[in-house]
Order: structure tokens, then C-alpha cells, then sequence
């Protein structure tokens, strides 16, 4: 599991790689909650390197979302594969996150 | 002659690793690929992590196992494990329609195994769980 933070105006970009399971969840939890008690209020999460995902990795998005939403901030998603995004719809998760094609879309459907 | 595989897992995390290898070997050798490959590894990453983190005391030193057969039009997957009895057809279906704010963290895997899943039977047999499931690949 890898990850790539970069900003983007008032943007935290998370970029990852790898799969993401039972055993590398935990990695993406501590990453995630790191950047939020550490101020990020805005927050995307780029897909691009990710090939797999399962019921953990949809947890540690749904804790992200709840723990941003506390604060006012928000969470987008952006290129997942289409064979992943089927699970966010099985969940509904597609419902609670905006998810986009890449970086561009999402970051302009920012507010602001 | 049907392709066929065998696994034999113990009841610890670190084995899904090993797991997902020889899944992805053995799909790969009957030509599932994409979505159906990702279906069926999906399904047994989360029924095989229910196994290890819940049907046994502890975790080590309990064999779980995995047959696999493909035959014309799917493939039919055996799981069995010695753990306390869990039908995973009981479990409770996940709120989705539950605010975002307050939805409870968890309990989607099995939902996503009857999603993904063309058939699934359950029974309890001389102290084993042993679940058939049937993914259909065309």
C-alpha cells in the first residue's frame, strides 16, 4: 500500500496504490485519520493505483466521511475502476460520495 | 477433464494473502478474468476473513477449506470450517438506506457475497460449517 499527498489550492489530495484488504485497511485508517486530525477538511481520494477493494477498505471511506462531516468538510473520490465501482453501488456508498472520472472533475466540484 | 483446486487455509489474516495468490492463479489458468475474477475473490476475502476473525476463539490452528471446481457455465466453490455455526444466508441484510451521518461501520461483506453470488447453500455437518456457493461465468 502506498500513498502520495499533495495539495491542491485548499485540497488534500490522497493518491494510493495497492490493494486495499483486511490486511492493509488499518494503513489507510491511519493515513486518513492522520490527515483529518491533522486539519484536512476537504479531501480527495484518488483510485487510480487502487485494483482492489473490499468491505474494510469501503469502511475506513465510510469513518473518513463521518469524521469530516463533523467538522463541515468533505470527501470526494475520483477514478475508480468500473468493476470496483459496482461495490460502492451494491453498498449505496455511490450515495454518499460523489465519486468522478479523475482529479480535474473533482477538484472543480469543490465549492469555492 | 473440469479444472479443479484445493486449498487448505489457516485461521489467521496473514493466509488471504497466500489465498488471493492461488485464486488468482487458478481463475487465471480457467480464463475468468475482470469483473467475474474480482467477484469471486471478493466473496471469499470476506466470507474466509468472517472464518478467522469470528468462528474460532483465537486465531492459528484451525484449517479452513476451499475447493474449487470449474465446470461448464460457472464455477462451483465449496467452504468448510470447523468453527462455531454461522449460516451466512441469516445474516442480517446492512441498513442501506440509513443516514450516511449515523450508518453503522460494517456488516456489508456478506451482502456483497449474495450480490455477487448466482447461488448460495448453507448446512451444518458433523460439527462443520459447509457452505456451496455457485458463480456463474459465461
Amino acid at each position: 500500500m502506498e500513498f502520495a499527498v499533495t495539495n491542491a489550492g485548499p485540497v488534500t489530495v490522497l493518491a494510493i496504490a495497492g490493494r486495499l484488504d483486511s490486511n492493509t485497511s488499518k494503513e489507510l485508517e491511519d493515513k486518513v485519520m492522520g490527515l483529518i486530525t491533522g486539519g484536512a477538511q476537504l479531501l480527495l481520494m484518488d483510485f487510480g493505483g487502487v485494483d482492489y477493494i473490499n468491505s474494510s477498505g469501503l469502511r475506513v471511506l465510510l469513518m473518513a466521511f463521518q469524521h469530516l462531516k463533523k467538522s463541515g468538510g468533505l470527501l470526494h473520490l475520483c477514478d475508480i475502476k468500473d468493476y470496483m465501482r459496482e461495490v460502492f453501488e451494491i453498498s449505496g456508498y455511490n450515495e454518499i460520495f460523489p465519486i468522478f472520472p479523475g482529479q480535474a472533475e473533482a477538484l472543480a466540484a469543490f465549492p469555492g | 477433464m473440469a479444472q479443479q483446486m484445493t486449498l487448505h487455509i489457516d485461521n489467521r489474516l496473514q493466509e488471504l494473502t497466500r489465498m488471493s495468490a492461488a485464486l488468482e492463479e487458478f481463475l487465471e489458468t480457467c480464463s475468468v478474468t475482470g469483473r467475474d475474477a474480482y467477484h469471486i475473490q471478493l466473496a471469499l476475502d470476506e466470507l474466509v476473513t468472517n472464518i478467522i476473525c469470528y468462528a474460532f476463539e483465537a486465531q492459528g490452528g484451525h484449517p479452513i477449506q476451499l475447493s474449487l471446481a470449474m465446470t461448464p457455465g460457472g464455477l462451483d466453490i465449496i467452504l468448510e470450517d470447523e468453527g462455531i455455526p454461522f449460516n451466512p444466508l441469516e445474516a442480517p441484510e446492512p441498513d442501506l438506506e440509513a443516514s450516511p451521518e449515523t450508518r453503522p461501520i460494517g456488516g456489508l461483506g456478506i451482502h456483497f457475497v449474495r450480490k455477487t453470488m448466482d447461488h448460495l447453500a448453507y448446512q451444518r455437518a458433523q460439527g462443520r460449517n459447509i457452505l456451496h456457493i455457485r458463480k456463474n461465468i459465461t
